[in-house]
């Protein structure tokens, strides 16, 4: 190395503190998204560090929901183990032998987990990408190992309170549940591997959707490949409706499986994560334990684990360079010379935001996310009336279902598309938009959503639905109270959003927030299902209290048309201080000074 | 609407731009202060200034991105404040940096943009040919926003302005990241532009020399206040220098070309 060539290492700060001001933009990013273009808003305090306390408040809140959300698949698991339910399973028509239902739900339990975790990096990893944060390192004299070990550290801080509950606490549910603390602690193994995979999957998929989603050409045929691929951000959440939706019919099904072909439950019982399942059982009830189980071998299970075991210890071999390795990834560019001519094609101003927000799903998974659940929602409803009842069901038992789920669905994550204006927040701005315009067309984005849950619904259930025009009747009676329901929360969410100046990001941030938009909606939607559903109870007829329903439901609509729509609407006057240039750039100078002390004398 | 703006004061309303007293704050910085300048009919109007002068501040007041403090817009005697919707409608506005809909494809982001404005698709599209065949991006009108260059997201955003024709653009900053042709383009694009209807355009740089060569009047802001305003010649004879460039009046009348001379002195001596 040539003598006035400055050292690599010298004087550059700790790895955890490199991570904390990385982890700091990166919470500052996702809460303000000035990257993004968006602004803050005139009474946002002035003092960045004051800024920066909100940032990490409202991304503790965020993982602090994510946290109680898994700690109550521990707690639901728990209770399956307990004596009452395994009464219910071990006896019966098709009697669950005691360690294939120990297993099965302890299995179940890291299944959701694995999925929960795979989720929450999902959701993650456009902020992630987007705060830009490593491309500024890579420019600052940091040894390669120490960054890739700072892009590791911020990855495992993405995770870290979902991850920590799920090592704490597994362990001491299931060993309360099983009464055997040893029981409890050899469940951390499974949680382990769990993660570990979680993350790399996360990443592994965030690789796929840089290099094959981001950066898709525009046009029909690209659209619906890539809806297609972003099918793949849905797996975890059918991992978890599907396993929480149907967790009854799998253990039957294992047990049917365990008396009619053991080989094929034993063959089964090696998939992940199976086999982490049932070192517990091992250690509850000794080796010949296994025995119990149809076409079990506790070798072939025991090496599996080992399997997996070994897989995850390769992920994280992985893990210490393909977080940052995934940061200076770029999209790849489909280049062609199909040229399909400059011709635009304008539509009516909410049709252009519905079209927009739709566009700009099929490219970002968070979003994609959002229209895509409540339609899985719709699958999974829709299987569940095959495989769940033996007879056709009352045609309003399956609407009150569906619509509910999918109305509340719909209500729920139809709002989180408010940020998706973040993106080009100032330019919008400056567009001829009106208030009504854009609460029109992003209330048609939940309306959509809905009307193509409820045709899936009608769709798989047409075979055993005698009346489809009556669940048809029960959808459009709704209908009014979802659509009053989405203008209020819009209109709630634009009040707001405009007040405050920071994007609405329901999913990641600001979880009171969330709350205070979401369930006057859920209130609205949900009053006129409930109303059918007390009708119902009070022995007033089906066609009486379906009519009951819808003029509830209209009247909701006019109501909140006035309040939203009405005179004296906000037009959208902008109340937002703009950063200079230096504060929205990372990190700041103060901030690198505090960094590379000296760097900048000689 | 220009009956109406006759019918109220011609001499003023008519005008694509007049700005009075504008200050603009942010908490206890004052941004802009009591600024004041018009944008005449066909008139190509320059904002220079340093870093953190207050330029961008009086163009985003302008498009209505900010509330002003004090003082008032009137675009085409319309006020943004009070009138956003129509006031957007009239301007095409140009930000300093190419933060767009990331996800989108130029056509989509054009489409969207054409939507909103209530644009003829017919209209729209002759016009987003012509102007993405000067521009030279045809190749690049189906990839995501998010895959193309700093020069090429500034293109669609200028067309993206232009698509309207609007009676006054707002450009901040437009020839950043351009490269010599699209420069040499856009001098010519607005110089023939206003020569068309009562059109106007206001635009900031830092680029004394476009200024020069591209600017009926340029206004030269100092820490938000206005110290010199006119044509070349106008400030030539402000600052008595008969043969002086533009940058040479600017370092003047900011007081900065004796800073400029110490600051290469120290850093020639570190």
């Amino acid at each position: 190395m040539p003598l006035d060539e400055p050292s690599r290492s010298a004087g550059v700060p700790s790895t955890r503190r490199l991570s904390e001001v990385a982890y700091l933009e990166l919470s500052f990013q996702a809460v303000y998204a000035l990257r993004q273009g968006n602004m803050l808003a005139s009474e946002a305090p002035t003092d960045p560090r004051d800024l920066a306390k909100t940032a990490r408040r409202r991304v503790g809140q965020s993982k602090f929901l994510v946290s109680f959300l898994i700690l109550l698949l521990i707690g639901g698991a728990m209770l399956t183990l307990t004596n009452l339910f395994e009464r219910f399973f071990l006896v019966g028509p098709t009697p669950v032998p005691l360690p294939l239902y120990t297993g099965t739900v302890i299995a179940g339990l890291l299944l959701l987990e694995l999925s929960f975790l795979w989720m929450v990096g999902l959701q993650s990893l456009p902020t992630y990408l987007g705060s830009q944060i490593f491309p500024v390192l890579e420019t600052l004299p940091i040894p390669e190992k120490k960054l890739d070990r700072v892009a590791l550290l911020v990855l495992v801080r993405l995770f870290d309170a979902p991850a920590v509950t799920a090592l704490v606490f597994t362990p001491l549910a299931l060993g309360f549940a099983l009464n055997s603390v040893f029981a409890g602690l050899l469940v951390l193994p499974g949680v382990v591997v769990v993660i570990l995979i979680a993350m790399g999957l996360s990443l592994r998929t965030g690789r796929f959707f840089v290099q094959h989603v981001q950066g898709s050409r525009g046009g029909l045929r690209e659209s619906i490949l890539r809806w297609f691929y972003l099918l793949l951000w849905a797996v975890p959440a059918f991992g978890i409706y599907g396993f929480v939706s149907f967790g009854f019919q799998i253990m039957y099904g294992l047990a049917y499986l365990g008396r009619t072909s053991p080989n094929a439950l034993g063959s089964l019982l090696l998939l992940f994560p199976f086999p982490m399942g049932l070192i517990p059982v091992v250690g509850l009830g000794g080796a010949n334990s296994i025995s119990l189980l149809p076409g079990g071998n506790v070798l072939t299970i025991a090496l599996a684990a080992l399997g997996y075991g070994g897989l995850a210890v390769g992920v994280a071999w992985w893990l210490r360079t393909a977080p940052r390795a995934l940061s200076r990834l770029s999209p790849e560019v489909e280049l062609t010379d199909e040229r399909r001519g400059v011709g635009l094609r304008p539509v009516g101003v909410p049709a252009a935001i519905l079209l927009k927000d739709l566009r700009t799903a099929s490219r970002t998974p968070g979003y994609a996310f959002v229209v895509l659940l409540p339609l899985i929602d719709a699958v999974v409803i829709g299987l569940s009336s095959y495989i769940g009842a033996p007879q056709p069901q009352s045609v309003f038992d399956l609407a009150a279902a569906a619509v509910s789920t999918t109305a509340i669905l719909a209500i729920v994550f139809g709002p989180a598309f408010f940020a998706t204006e973040v993106m080009g927040y100032s330019y919008t701005r400056t567009l001829p938009l009106t208030n009504r315009s854009m609460l029109l067309g992003k209330s048609s984005l939940i309306v959509l959503i809905y009307a193509i849950a409820s045709v899936i619904v009608v769709g798989l259930t047409i075979l055993r639905l005698l009346e489809v025009w009556l669940f048809i009747a029960f959808v459009l009676a709704e209908l009014p109270g979802l659509i009053a329901a989405a203008f209020l929360e819009i209109a709630l969410l634009f009040r707001r959003a405009e007040k405050a100046g920071v994007p609405v990001s329901l999913m990641s941030t600001g979880a009171w927030w969330a709350i205070t938009v979401v369930l006057p909606g859920i209130v609205i939607a949900g009053f006129p299902i409930a109303l059918f559903a007390v009708l119902q109870y009070v022995g007033v007829s089906p066609i009486q209290s379906l009519l009951a329903m819808a003029v509830v439901a209209l009247a909701e609509l006019a109501v909140v048309s006035l309040l939203a729509l009405g005179p004296g609407t906000s037009r959208g006057r902008p109340h937002v201080r703009v950063l200079d240039e230096d504060e929205r750039s990372f990190p700041s100078e103060l901030e690198l000074e505090t960094l590379l002390p000296g760097r900048g004398r000689g | 609407m220009g009956g109406r703006v006759l019918h109220a004061n011609a001499s003023v309303l008519e005008l694509p731009l007049a700005v009075r007293n504008l200050t603009v704050q942010y908490g206890p910085l004052i941004a802009v202060d009591h600024l004041s300048i018009q944008v005449r009919p066909h008139e190509i109007y320059g904002l220079l200034g340093s870093n953190g002068a207050g330029k961008s501040s009086t163009l985003k007041a302008v498009v209505g991105l900010l509330t002003p403090a004090d003082g008032s817009i009137s675009v085409l005697g319309h006020d943004p404040v009070r009138e956003p919707v129509f006031t957007k409608q009239m301007v095409g506005y140009v930000p300093e940096t190419a933060l767009l809909y990331d996800a989108l494809t130029p056509r989509e982001f054009l489409e969207f943009v054409a939507s909103v404005r209530g644009l003829d698709s017919q209209e729209v599209s002759a016009r987003a040919k012509s102007y993405v065949t000067a521009f030279q991006i045809e190749r690049e009108f189906d990839q995501p926003l998010a895959t193309l260059s700093n020069g090429t997201r500034q293109k669609i955003l200028l067309i993206g302005a232009f698509l309207h024709q609007p009676p006054l653009l707002v450009l901040d900053e437009p020839l950043n990241s351009l490269d010599p042709r699209s420069v040499r383009l856009m001098r010519e694009l607005l110089t023939q532009y206003v020569s068309r209807g009562q059109r106007g355009v206001l635009f900031s740089t830092h680029t004394m020399e476009v200024a020069e060569r591209l600017c009926h009047r340029v206004g030269i802001l100092d820490r938000g206040r206005l110290v010199g305003e006119g044509t070349l010649e106008a400030l030539r004879g402000q600052t008595a220098q008969g043969n002086a460039t533009l940058e040479e009046i600017f370092l003047r009348l900011t007081r900065e070309e004796e800073g400029v001379y110490a600051a290469v002195r120290a850093l020639g001596r570190a």
